[in-house]
């Protein structure tokens, strides 16, 4: 009999009599075991001691006065609360569970223990614990070799780049193959469309549901990566009236897999070098060569087509209630862009009753000088907005001014995430004023819970991520470090927003307590 | 005593504010011991105990009697108990003064008229109060219902809503974990401490 086994013979012991000293076959066992003798005379002490732990001194008034106390509040109100006569919940994973001693053969304790620490506790026959003993394993001939599922495409072959829009693999085919089981094989990873980041789950550890959920995550964000390039493709070559500088341009924004596969398969002729590219536009301006300080400029920037350029600016001249530029040079509009911006008139009303909301999204190539921290003043300009910016005003100083501002019209800033907009073209950039409204009160209650013996304003900082949860909630103000702040804190971390484009969303808001 | 306990019930279930306050002086003893242990802490079990018997009051219309009262009485209670913990939890832990060891040093300091003794005393329960704290919620209501009110496996089983078997399994893990953390207590008691029988013997005079 083993060590555990012996344990639990002396906890049922306990639970029947209170003591092992009754238990002759079970003593008998233990001297042969002299550590889980010391453990079941330990266990016998631990039992006496809860058995003798105190409770705080009552006096029979005391008594009475909590009776009394309990008649009167009879009629009070209490508090929503789930069915208090249901099983309690303990918010914890299902516990094993022990059946009685003599309903178990004593051969089959240790199996029927492995079983326990399964956590099958059902009674459904479909559930029952297989005994071990019963079913032995089939036998497997050493050499035999595992059954493998076999890949469409081995993990050390070079993947093969071909364009997401080939035949062999089709949004229909993604969605269906998805649908009816869930894959092992990516199949984007079989047509040899390699999506940068993407972990096939076939050899990804683990298994079960959280790793077809995690399939099916990467498996949505690579179906509309691919749909969006493919239709960016298409769009750019009709655009650009079968330039294929555009299809080139287009290519630099894809990652480098999908794009030498785009680049393979949809541009008609090869284009080496910009300088080749230009002139086969044939157009009459001539190209200065870049400086080094203007190749970092716009080194980190996207290419994106003039047409998407104008559209880009118009909707940003639009957005920021900025006058029209005059018809002239290109140059003139973005200067005036480099200008401080007006806030958003959607958050004026939120920022009169004392709360700010700001956008602070994470810019991979600096700020261009506009303030990331301290308190916030209004409305920010997203990442994308503020490095168009920073590039047109540097682009009026070029010397080369008409030329060099086509080119960089042209490499002007794509929105980020571009490619998946197609995706969440419906969500709106971040949320509204009312969706704030709506979020914080949701959490009024939880934070009135939080009044304590301090009272006064805390100024809760919250920044919310695209998904609508928040990422961090920090109290400022008179109430900052105290329990009464955090317990807000805590509070305010379980509001939900809606789903919104931005990166991060930061909104300040004052809860009087 | 059942009987009186069912007429009690009846004109409770009728209204009768008085009928409910005689169930509520004969069970509420119990039901702030078993609030105490859950929660370590005197007066949140006053008021936890003041909640169950609300709820009860509320609820007993669809109390229909296939159990004990009292093993009724236990389920809300421990509702309510694990209510008042996830409350506490979204407190800052820092701020969360241990209410169990206070309550218990002072209990044992009232009760030990030698002041080695107490101090003693102190020190034990504070430690097996303290390691009660550390379980989780469900071995330690489990604990305290079976280990410390005494019920058996089955009351239990139905207090919780869960098989014999969970219940026993609970209890086994609790004790080995208990005993893992008490090493150092229970090893100085080896020589100090009663035996089972006079234990039983002490049980039984009290």
């Amino acid at each position: 009999m083993t060590r555990d086994e012996l344990m639990r013979q002396v906890s049922e012991a306990l639970d029947r009599v209170g003591s092992i000293e009754g238990d002759v076959e079970l003593l008998r066992q233990l001297q042969s075991h002299p550590d889980v003798l010391g453990w079941a005379r330990d266990v016998e002490r631990l039992q006496g001691l809860l058995e003798s732990l105190p409770l705080p001194a009552r006096t029979e008034a005391q008594w009475e006065a909590l009776a009394l106390r309990t008649v009167q509040r009879l009629g009070e109100p209490l508090w929503p609360m789930k069915d208090p006569t249901a099983p309690p919940q303990f918010d914890e994973p299902p516990a094993p569970t022990f059946e009685p001693r003599a309903a178990i053969p004593s051969g089959a304790n240790v199996e029927r223990a492995a079983s326990d620490a399964s956590g099958a506790t059902d009674s459904a026959p479909e559930l029952e614990p297989i005994e071990l003993h019963s079913v032995p394993p089939p036998p497997q001939p050493p050499s035999a070799p595992v059954a493998i599922p076999p890949r469409r495409m081995a993990p050390t072959e070079t993947p093969v780049p071909v364009a997401p829009t080939d035949e062999r693999v089709s949004l229909s085919e993604v969605l269906s193959e998805r649908r009816v089981d869930r894959p092992l094989v990516d199949p984007l990873a079989g047509a040899g469309v390699v999506v940068p980041g993407m972990r096939s789950p076939s050899v990804a550890p683990g298994s079960g549901a959280s790793v077809g959920r995690r399939a099916h995550v990467w498996w949505a964000v690579a179906a509309a990566s691919a749909i969006a390039a493919g239709f960016g493709v298409a769009w750019l070559v009709t655009r650009s009236d079968s330039r294929p500088v555009l299809v080139e341009d287009a290519v630099t924004t894809l990652p480098p897999s999908s794009a030498s596969a785009v680049s393979r398969t949809t541009a008609p002729a090869p284009v080496s070098s910009l300088a080749e590219r230009e002139q086969s536009t044939a157009s009459p301006r001539t190209i200065a060569p870049t400086s080094a300080v203007e190749e970092e400029a716009v080194g980190g920037l996207e290419p994106v087509d003039r047409a998407s350029a104008r559209r880009f600016e118009a909707r940003y001249d639009e957005d920021e209630s900025i006058p029209a530029a005059p018809p002239g040079p290109p140059s003139a509009a973005p200067s005036a862009r480099s200008e401080t911006l007006p806030a958003r008139p959607a958050y004026d009303e939120l920022r009169a009753e004392g709360s700010t909301v700001r956008i602070r999204s994470e810019v991979a190539s600096g700020s261009h000088g506009r303030d990331e921290g301290g308190e916030a003043t209004g409305f920010e300009r997203p990442p994308h907005e503020r490095r168009a910016a920073g590039t047109f005003a540097s682009a009026s100083t070029s010397p080369d001014e008409p030329a060099e501002v086509q080119r960089r019209e042209r490499r002007s800033p794509r929105p980020r995430g571009e490619s998946t907009r197609g995706a969440v073209a419906s969500l709106p950039d971040v949320p509204s004023r009312d969706d704030v409204l709506a979020a914080m009160r949701a959490v009024e209650p939880a934070v009135a819970a939080c009044r304590g013996a301090r009272s006064g304003v805390a100024t809760v900082q919250i920044v919310v991520g695209s998904s609508g949860r928040v990422r961090n909630a920090v109290v400022t103000g008179p109430l900052a470090g105290t329990p009464e702040g955090s317990c807000v804190a805590r509070a305010v971390r379980a509001a939900r927003f809606p789903q919104f484009a931005a990166d991060s969303f930061t909104v300040t808001f004052p809860f009087r307590l | 005593m059942e009987e009186t306990e069912q007429r009690l019930l009846e004109r409770a279930r009728g209204g009768d504010r008085i009928a409910y306050g005689a169930l509520v002086r004969r069970h509420q003893r119990r039901i702030f011991a078993c609030s105490v242990h859950i929660l370590g802490d005197a007066a949140e079990a006053e008021d936890a105990t003041q909640e169950t018997f609300l709820r009860a009051w509320k609820a007993l219309a669809r109390f229909d009697g296939r159990s004990e009262l009292s093993t009724w009485l236990y389920r809300i209670c421990i509702n309510v108990c694990l209510n008042t913990i996830r409350r506490r939890r979204r407190l800052d832990p820092s701020d969360v003064l241990d209410p169990s060891v206070a309550s218990v040093e002072s209990e044992s300091r009232a009760q030990a008229p030698d002041p080695a003794v107490a101090a003693d005393g102190n020190r034990l329960f504070a430690r097996l109060a303290a390691a009660l704290e550390e379980l989780s919620p469900s071995l330690r209501t489990t604990v305290v219902l079976v280990l410390i009110q005494g019920l058996p496996h089955r009351a239990a089983a139905q207090v919780l809503g869960c098989p014999e078997g969970t219940i026993a399994w609970r209890v086994h893990e609790a004790r080995k974990l208990l005993r893992e953390r008490l090493a150092d207590v229970l090893h100085e008691l080896r020589d100090s401490a009663p035996g089972p029988q006079a234990r039983a013997n002490a049980r039984e005079a009290t």
